[in-house]
């Protein structure tokens, strides 16, 4: 077995260009899921009917199957539906096959992470005393602004580690979304390394990279927490 | 002039307001006593809505609102009219000194940010924590996060201030400077109505002492007159264990 750092170094190259793809679907989940998950605890916390039994359901089920399996599942469904209702509209459904499948790959990743994150935020709000409620509540905030000055911001601070932890879960859960067609760092080390039969070398390179880019991840939830947390 | 009338409560079927009558006039500073478990505290968190009483009405100024029929601007009046020192502080943990008396003067009262910020730096030098303005609660004492919380009640230049045993929560030598600042408020015109156990704090600063028992007042009037001569057998009662323990010694 011989390791050739020159096609280490070409690898690199051709890898690295999946970084964007990587970084988006990372960004975009994440960005995404945190309105959608912090109002999903809300509803969970505060027992809304049939939003709470509904996202027990959801939360049950995403946790007990493998995101693996929802890329196929999703990516044989959406499609076909998508294009039956687009055809429905009147509109031209043929187009959902020139989709990029990092939509798809968005969808699955968020369907997943929000369960996570769902849950990161629920510990975070039942966390917080009560007598902050009755502090705000006693001096005329109503409710929403309570939550928006004085929960909200306490909320994220206490959720931030667990947030920390369900971001960089996204970036190992991205390296999986190659097997619709993504692609990103993962697909394009695969790719390389299948046209010289160089496996080893490729593979090298896509575990530095994850790893520079989770320790960017960590870097900036450290920040934020320092930033945050004094108090 | 604040007013509560007929106001009963009960938790699970069980009653712990039987029906309890209490007028603060403008100015006056009024003291709830009693032994715990007497209701002093749910009557004060039910003159401002954080226990929603069952039945009877409360006023504040000209406002007057039957708990029953209460709905959410009623409750937001009442409370806007309206100030709470709690026993465990309640400051907000993620504001400083500055932004927890702020806050509550931006959010919901809708005063500009920088005049905001001068009445709340009154506030904390009136209470002698102005060099404390940027430190947040965990970073204060005892001592200090209750004087955060008294600055916060003065700010707002409330009707009038509910305070619910300001003092129980801290150690011995901090409660006096707490009771000699509630007490310069007093001189200075504050209404206030105050859970305490303080009984020579109430001897000295109330106008009007409240005993209360079982979810009733029993007994009310001038300090000197509950303190001396108390009516009723239930207030000795109550009495004797302080009197014998007011100046304790080892």
């Amino acid at each position: 077995m011989n390791f050739s750092l020159g096609f280490a170094l070409t690898a690199m190259v051709e890898s690295l260009k999946g970084v964007p793809v990587t970084l988006f679907l990372i960004v975009a989940t994440f960005g995404l899921a945190l309105p959608i998950s912090f109002s999903m605890a809300l509803a969970r916390v505060y027992k809304i009917f049939p939003l709470d039994p509904l996202i027990r359901l959801y939360v049950s089920f995403v946790r007990g199957t493998p995101m693996l399996a929802h890329l196929f599942f999703f990516y044989n469904l959406l499609p076909m539906v998508i294009r039956k209702a687009m055809f429905g509209l009147g509109l031209n459904g043929n187009l959902v096959y020139d989709l990029n499948p990092v939509w798809l790959a968005l969808f699955v990743l968020l369907l997943n992470y929000l369960t996570f994150m769902s849950e990161n935020f629920r510990a975070a709000i039942l966390s917080i005393q009560k007598d902050q409620f009755e502090g705000a509540y006693a001096f005329g905030f109503t409710k929403a602004q309570a939550y928006r000055r004085i929960i909200i911001p306490q909320a994220m601070s206490t959720a931030l580690p667990a947030l920390s932890n369900s971001a960089i879960g996204i970036l190992k859960s991205t390296s999986v979304v190659f097997v619709i067609g993504v692609r990103d760092v993962t697909a394009n080390a695969k790719q390389v390394a299948a046209t010289s039969y160089r496996y080893l070398e490729a593979y090298v390179d896509i575990l530095i990279i994850y790893l520079v880019i989770c320790f960017l991840i960590t870097r900036i939830f450290q920040l934020a927490e320092s930033r945050i947390r004094r108090r | 002039m604040f007013e509560m009338r007929g106001i009963k409560k009960s938790f699970n079927g069980n009653r712990v307001l039987n029906g309890v009558d209490v007028t603060v006039d403008k100015g006056e500073v009024v003291a709830i006593i009693g032994a715990s478990g007497s209701g002093k505290t749910t009557l004060l968190r039910c003159a401002n809505f954080l226990e929603r009483a069952d039945e009877g009405n409360v006023r504040v100024g000209d406002k007057w609102v039957d708990v029953k029929k209460a709905n959410k601007k009623d409750i937001l009046d009442i409370r806007r009219m309206t100030a709470f020192v709690f026993q465990n502080y309640s400051l907000f943990s993620n504001k400083t000194a500055l932004g927890n008396v702020s806050e509550c003067l931006t959010t919901p009262r809708k005063v500009p940010r920088d005049e905001a910020r001068r009445i709340a730096m009154e506030a904390l030098t009136r209470v002698g924590i102005a060099d404390k303005a940027d430190d947040y609660p965990s970073e204060l004492s005892g001592g200090q996060q209750q004087r955060v919380g008294i600055a916060r009640a003065i700010a707002v230049s409330p009707d009038i201030i509910f305070l619910d045993e300001p003092t129980s929560a801290l150690d011995p030598e901090l409660i006096g400077e707490i009771l000699l600042l509630l007490k310069d408020l007093a001189l200075a015109g504050a209404t206030m109505l105050i859970v305490t156990h303080e009984i020579r704090f109430a001897m000295e600063v109330a106008n009007q002492v409240l005993f209360m028992d079982e979810g009733l007042v029993v007994e009310s009037g001038p300090p000197r007159e509950i303190f001396r001569f108390p009516k009723e057998e239930r207030t000795r009662a109550f009495l004797r264990r302080f009197t014998s323990d007011f100046d304790y010694q080892i």
